[in-house]
């Protein structure tokens, strides 16, 4: 019984539970705590006894036999047992919540779970030695809007404390999960840095006033942004069709394998679907979708299944079923959340690309920040959502994973590397150009303000997005030849692990490119280049399967971690 | 002494509040509550309770038992009674010294 009850009524819990227990018979203080630990499970200490006891006899609702020995057999008197009644009758009425109506109690549930749900936020390592008695503890306290705020401050105070922090790493594949966040927000600064540099060349059309310095600084422009653009296309197509042959065989597999379960087929579909969908963005985005460089004016090709308004339709008709379900199986609103928005995403590109005038249209649109953001978001709710078909797949995947462990990691291993090499070429590429503008940067004697700025400002995000890039390769690296070795020694089925994906793996890059969305284009300079939203739903495409990758070793790891002791993949890690 | 109560952070006065209330013996999250709100008012929240438990058993101070059902019951370790003693003379001294300046002003 919550102690708050009591309190109003001058009782505390153990002064209540010992006027109850001596209303049925005398006792003596051992055979009280006895009969309160029967009745309410509940163990009193001695002291806190004792102090009750002294207080009630103070009050003179309680009297102890002194003519017998030792243990003192105390009774209620008849003050005693009319504040025991008062208190009961109190307690009754403050109780009403027993008796709630059934839809008032159902809201209050939802509360309690939505106040259980926080406990999401906590960190991996702190959940899993706390987790449980908290829930329970939440399921006894009375809730508050200060409970539900001092939970956000907890698991606040948990993420920052460098304890949780530490114990993460411990785990290689979480080790693994951190270089692809590491690996994602090279990305992300990596457009952050090219901004910079084509808002120079591109937006803010450059001045060639006549005079030769600044018509050699425009040709210099002109020249390093082919090159740039070439170099990125060229790499990106490289990558893409490196990568998605062997991802295409995985998907082909898993659909036929999931076809056998008719009952799953509707699960089936839009998955499939948006997979479809995100390699057809990247073959658009690549490929027709592209702008051809020469400024604002420049005309746009259209993909004409892409831009077709019953290709959507359809697209979102199949994300139907898809969102029931998942608001059925989730427990949390936050992971249908990105699926419904997607859905709505396409139901707004119906509109878009069926409207008249589509060419002449598209083009303005493209150039207005709020469509770009959209498009972000798209691009953002298809990660989360192919995450989480990730792990649709790989609960399907269980049944076969065992003969063939290096189907799916492979080809995610090499599609990382690759997609991490290719970027750090991009970047050299970036950087020689850099050296070439450098040169050209002295030729100007009254340069303006903005270029000066912009210049060196580019060359240092791009440098920092290097560096990132270099790290995320190189803890990759040696996370995967320390998984890869540790899961040599297993043989048990993997257990599937029930955890998501983590939110903050998607909440951290939304965050940064929004504000980059949100940067006034006068800062960078001009227009930002339709390709940068070309980067995107490439790398995208990479990440996923980095993702694929984590999601499976954490299923491995998850099995590993149950067989044999951390310390000893520890060692296997600091051997290589 | 002071260095140690700087690095309980900002649980450091729920910190001293579980200790005392594990010094009568072992008691569970719940339990905790209670008995910090009965014997000296103040009502701690979950959030607050365990960021502290958690510093607390990190530090060595209180020890985990085996659950029992969901609830873990929690007691108090050696260096976690010589840590609230230390704790106690403390207060004792701020107490006293805070009467002590007090009382001047109080009669003028």
């Amino acid at each position: 019984m919550p102690y708050t009850q009591h309190r109003q009524r001058n009782l505390s819990q153990p002064a209540f539970l010992i006027l109850s227990t001596l209303k049925q018979r005398p006792s003596n203080g051992v055979g009280l705590c006895e009969a309160i630990q029967q009745m309410e499970g509940l163990v009193i200490e001695p002291a806190t006894l004792y102090r009750a006891l002294a207080y009630l006899e103070r009050r003179g609702w309680i009297e102890g036999d002194d003519a017998e020995a030792p243990p003192r057999v105390y009774r209620l008197t008849a003050p005693g047992r009319l504040a025991l009644e008062h208190a009961e009758v109190g307690s009754h009425r403050e109780h009403p919540r027993e008796r709630w109506h059934p839809l008032l109690q159902r809201g209050k549930e939802m509360i309690v779970r939505f106040v259980i749900w926080i406990l999401c936020l906590y960190p991996l390592a702190w959940r899993e030695r706390y987790e449980q008695e908290m829930i329970a503890l939440l399921e006894q306290h009375q809730l508050t809007l200060w409970t539900v705020l001092d939970l956000f401050l907890g698991a606040l105070d948990a993420r920052l404390d460098p304890h949780y922090r530490g114990k993460r790493q411990l785990l290689p594949l979480l080790r693994l999960q951190v270089s692809w966040k590491w690996f994602f927000s090279a990305v992300l600064v990596f457009c952050f840095s090219q901004l910079f540099w084509t808002g120079l060349g591109w937006g803010a059309d450059f001045p060639c006033n006549g005079d030769a310095a600044s018509c050699a600084v425009a040709h210099a422009m002109g020249v390093y942004n082919a090159s740039l653009a070439a170099t990125i296309e060229g790499s990106a197509l490289l990558l893409v069709s490196l990568s998605l042959f062997p991802f295409l065989l995985v998907l082909l597999g898993w659909i036929g394998l999931q076809a056998r379960r008719t009952r799953d087929l509707l699960r089936v579909l839009p998955v499939a679907l948006l997979v479809l969908l995100c390699l057809l963005l990247v073959y658009v985005s690549t490929g027709p979708w592209v702008y051809s460089s020469g400024g604002p004016g420049h005309e746009v090709r259209q993909y004409s299944l892409f831009h077709t308004w019953w290709f959507n339709v359809l697209v979102l008709l199949a994300f139907i079923p898809w969102i029931g379900l998942q608001a059925k199986r989730a427990r949390t609103f936050l992971r249908t959340l990105p699926v419904a928005l997607l859905a709505l995403l396409c139901l707004l590109a119906c509109y878009v690309f069926s409207a008249p005038d589509l060419a002449a249209w598209l083009s303005g649109l493209f150039h207005m920040w709020w469509f770009q953001v959209l498009f972000l978001f798209l691009v953002l709710a298809a990660l989360v959502l192919v995450a989480e078909s990730a792990g649709t797949m790989l609960i399907s995947l269980r049944s076969w994973q065992k003969r063939r462990t290096l189907l799916l990691a492979t080809p995610a291993r090499l599609f990382a590397l690759l997609a991490i090499a290719g970027m750090v070429g991009v970047c050299i590429a970036t950087g020689a150009g850099l050296i070439d503008l450098w040169n050209v940067l002295a030729l100007l004697n009254d340069s303006p303000l903005g270029m000066s700025f912009l210049l060196p400002l580019g060359f240092i995000v791009m440098v920092v997005a290097a560096v990132i890039a270099l790290v995320a390769l190189v803890r990759s690296t040696f996370t995967l030849r320390a998984v890869s070795a540790a899961s040599v020694n297993t043989s048990s089925p993997p257990q599937w692990d029930r955890t998501g994906p983590k939110d903050g793996i998607i909440v951290l890059p939304a965050v940064v490119f929004v504000c980059i969305e949100f940067l006034p284009p006068r800062l960078i300079g001009g227009i930002v280049p339709v390709w940068i939203l070309v980067l995107p739903p490439l790398f995208l495409l990479g990440s996923t399967m980095v993702a694929l990758a984590v999601k499976h070793y954490r299923v491995k790891g998850a099995a590993l971690a149950k067989q044999e002791p951390l310390s000893q993949v520890q060692q296997v890690h600091e051997h290589n | 002494m002071y260095k140690k109560q700087d690095e309980l952070g900002r649980f450091s006065d729920p910190s001293s509040l579980i200790l005392a209330s594990l010094a009568s013996g072992p008691r569970h999250g719940y339990a905790m509550m209670e008995d910090i709100l009965q014997f000296c008012g103040t009502k701690l929240e979950p959030g607050t309770l365990y960021a502290a438990i958690a510093r607390l058993e990190r530090r060595g101070w209180i020890d985990a038992l085996e659950a029992e059902d969901r609830r873990r019951p929690y007691r108090i370790t050696g260096a976690g009674e010589k840590a609230l003693r230390e704790q106690i003379k403390t207060l004792h001294r701020v107490v006293s010294i805070g009467q002590q300046r007090l009382a001047p002003d109080s009669q003028t």
